[in-house]
């Protein structure tokens, strides 16, 4: 025992010596003399959490990250994982939250830099885990908009539904998200190399992941500041005359787009 | 409550479609974190027919720095949507000031760590407007500055505080095999009418040490620990606990029946011998 030595640091200073220990192997020696039992011990446990650590960093990864994971294999996800945990330490208590720069880390992660599409295709993945999370909101539904007078409808505010997010690509992130949704993955790579925009959604809980057209996506990005059914169905005419307006608008409230605005 | 079961996502289908008869459910609160979507419709959906109890895994109530406000209040707002039967912490640490270590790491059992963990469980009961109750974990590693034992340190907090403790029967099985701890001797630093709840989980043995895993059935010297903890502690709300390779959920009822047969068949034998 040497009481004298480790008795007098603060809780403070004994909980960063083991923080440190944790985080870099290197940094295990500064640790040891504060735990009870020999020293190789110490060290083999301080290794023990020290892999726990890797552990929950790869875990709440894959849960967020499953494609990404899919594509790199396992062995190499891990990896990954610890890499990313150092550079970009977990900043909360939930770790649902963890994972947020992956897509930037993977920019500049030079093991990967032959997947320019990983970046994107993990922003996309993040998009779809915090969907998964969003609020809930009554989307609107033919019934209700059926009801309406013409004038009513023309008042009504909309906007999009609190678990919908847009996005755009340059490589076609859309279709290997959605070829790794069945099991074994469907071909994704014919059609990788062009630009996609994409819609993340969430009808009835599960998250899905579709490729707005150009005029759909025009309709889409108006509701986020306009909030008027006209204007948005404009935009989708101004992009495309020959748009079926009542066929997208069915589809918008289909998949559960759509959500009145309270003011 | 009698025995209820950890409730984790594998098992929700089955949950929803059968309503498996356990007297209660357990989550762990960071996962019902979110503004919505389906982990919180179905945790509404159960808590109809379910006592639910909120289980915290990421507060870390002991870390010297980086504790979040923040965290406490999402908390707060899952008990106030959910209204639960019972709450409850960890007596650990977590974070530093610039990371979280997401784990349950053991406290230094020192006169300044009381101190703190005091003031934070005020702070948790005041912001949650309720009882806490804080569990025993299982230590890796001991602190040579530890002036109490951890069980010691829970009842000075639960006196300080009137927080509860949650026993966890298997961690101090596992904190007896790699420190030499006495489990009887660790029950009997408990007052028997702080504790409100009670854990029962598999562990894994390994070469170095024994680790609480929550991957197996509870082991035989746990659930003898179990009898020895209900004849001090009485039948408090018993939980089956299970997060690695969760199995079917038939496995998690089986236990939860030998909990169940065990409970009353301890609880006879107190009332005969009185």
């Amino acid at each position: 025992m040497q009481p004298e030595q480790a008795g007098h640091a603060s809780l403070e200073t004994l909980q960063q010596r083991f923080a440190d220990a944790l985080f870099d192997g290197g940094r295990a020696a500064g640790a040891v003399a504060q735990f009870q039992g020999d020293a190789g011990h110490v060290v083999s446990l301080l290794d023990l959490y020290r892999g726990n650590l890797g552990v929950h960093w790869e875990k709440s990864l894959a849960a967020a990250y499953p494609v990404l994971k899919a594509q790199v294999g396992e062995e190499f996800f891990a990896g990954l994982a610890k890499a990313f945990g150092r550079a970009h330490p977990s900043q909360s208590g939930d770790l649902n939250r963890f994972g947020e720069r992956l897509p930037v880390f993977l920019g500049s992660f030079e093991p990967v830099a032959q997947y320019p599409w990983f970046p994107e295709l993990a922003e996309l993945e993040w998009a779809v885990h915090r969907a998964h999370y969003a609020a809930d909101a009554p989307a609107l539904e033919a019934e209700s908009i059926a009801a309406l007078d013409p004038g009513a409808l023309e008042r009504l505010e909309i906007g999009l539904h609190p678990a919908c997010a847009l996005l755009e690509s340059r490589w076609n992130v859309v279709a290997v998200w959605q070829a790794h949704q069945s099991e074994p993955a469907a071909e994704w790579q014919a059609q990788l190399e062009r630009p996609v925009r994409g819609l993340v959604y969430r009808p009835r809980w599960r998250v899905e992941v579709r490729e707005p057209g150009a005029a759909e996506d025009a309709g889409l990005r108006t509701l986020l500041h306009a909030h008027r059914l006209g204007e948005a169905l404009e935009a989708v005419a101004g992009a495309d005359p020959d748009c079926d307006l009542g066929a997208l608008f069915g589809r918008w409230l289909a998949d559960g787009v759509l959500v009145a605005r309270t003011c | 409550m009698g025995v209820g079961v950890g409730l984790r996502a594998p098992h929700y289908r089955e949950f929803l479609e059968r309503r498996p008869k356990v007297d209660w459910i357990e989550v762990h609160s960071e996962n019902y974190f979110g503004d919505g979507g389906w982990d919180l419709h179905v945790l509404h959906a159960l808590r109809a027919d379910y006592p639910v109890s909120l289980h915290g895994v990421g507060l870390g109530l002991g870390s010297a720095r980086g504790f979040s406000g923040a965290h406490l209040d999402k908390l707060r707002r899952l008990a106030d949507r959910i209204d639960p039967a019972l709450i409850s912490e960890h007596l650990c640490w977590s974070a530093v000031a610039d990371r979280h270590l997401n784990d349950l790491l053991p406290l230094p059992l020192t006169a300044e760590a009381l101190e703190l963990v005091c003031e934070r469980v005020d702070a948790a009961q005041q912001a949650l407007a309720r009882r806490i109750l804080l569990e025993n974990v299982s230590a890796g590693l001991r602190y040579r500055a530890d002036a109490l034992g951890e069980t010691q340190f829970l009842a000075e907090v639960a006196r300080r505080t009137g927080c509860g403790v949650l026993l966890d029967v298997n961690n101090l099985y596992v904190n007896q095999c790699n420190h030499a701890e006495d489990a009887l001797a660790a029950m009997a630093a408990l007052p028997p009418e702080c504790v409100g709840e009670m854990h029962l989980a598999g562990h894994l043995v390994t070469e170095d040490t024994v680790i609480d895993h929550h991957g197996a059935r509870v082991a035989p010297p746990v659930w003898e620990l179990y009898r020895a903890a209900l004849r001090r502690f009485g039948a408090v709300s018993t939980l089956i606990e299970w997060d690695t390779d969760i199995p079917a959920l038939d496995v998690l009822l089986d236990e939860s029946a030998t909990a169940r047969n065990i409970a009353s068949e301890t609880m006879r034998e107190t009332a005969d011998a009185a």
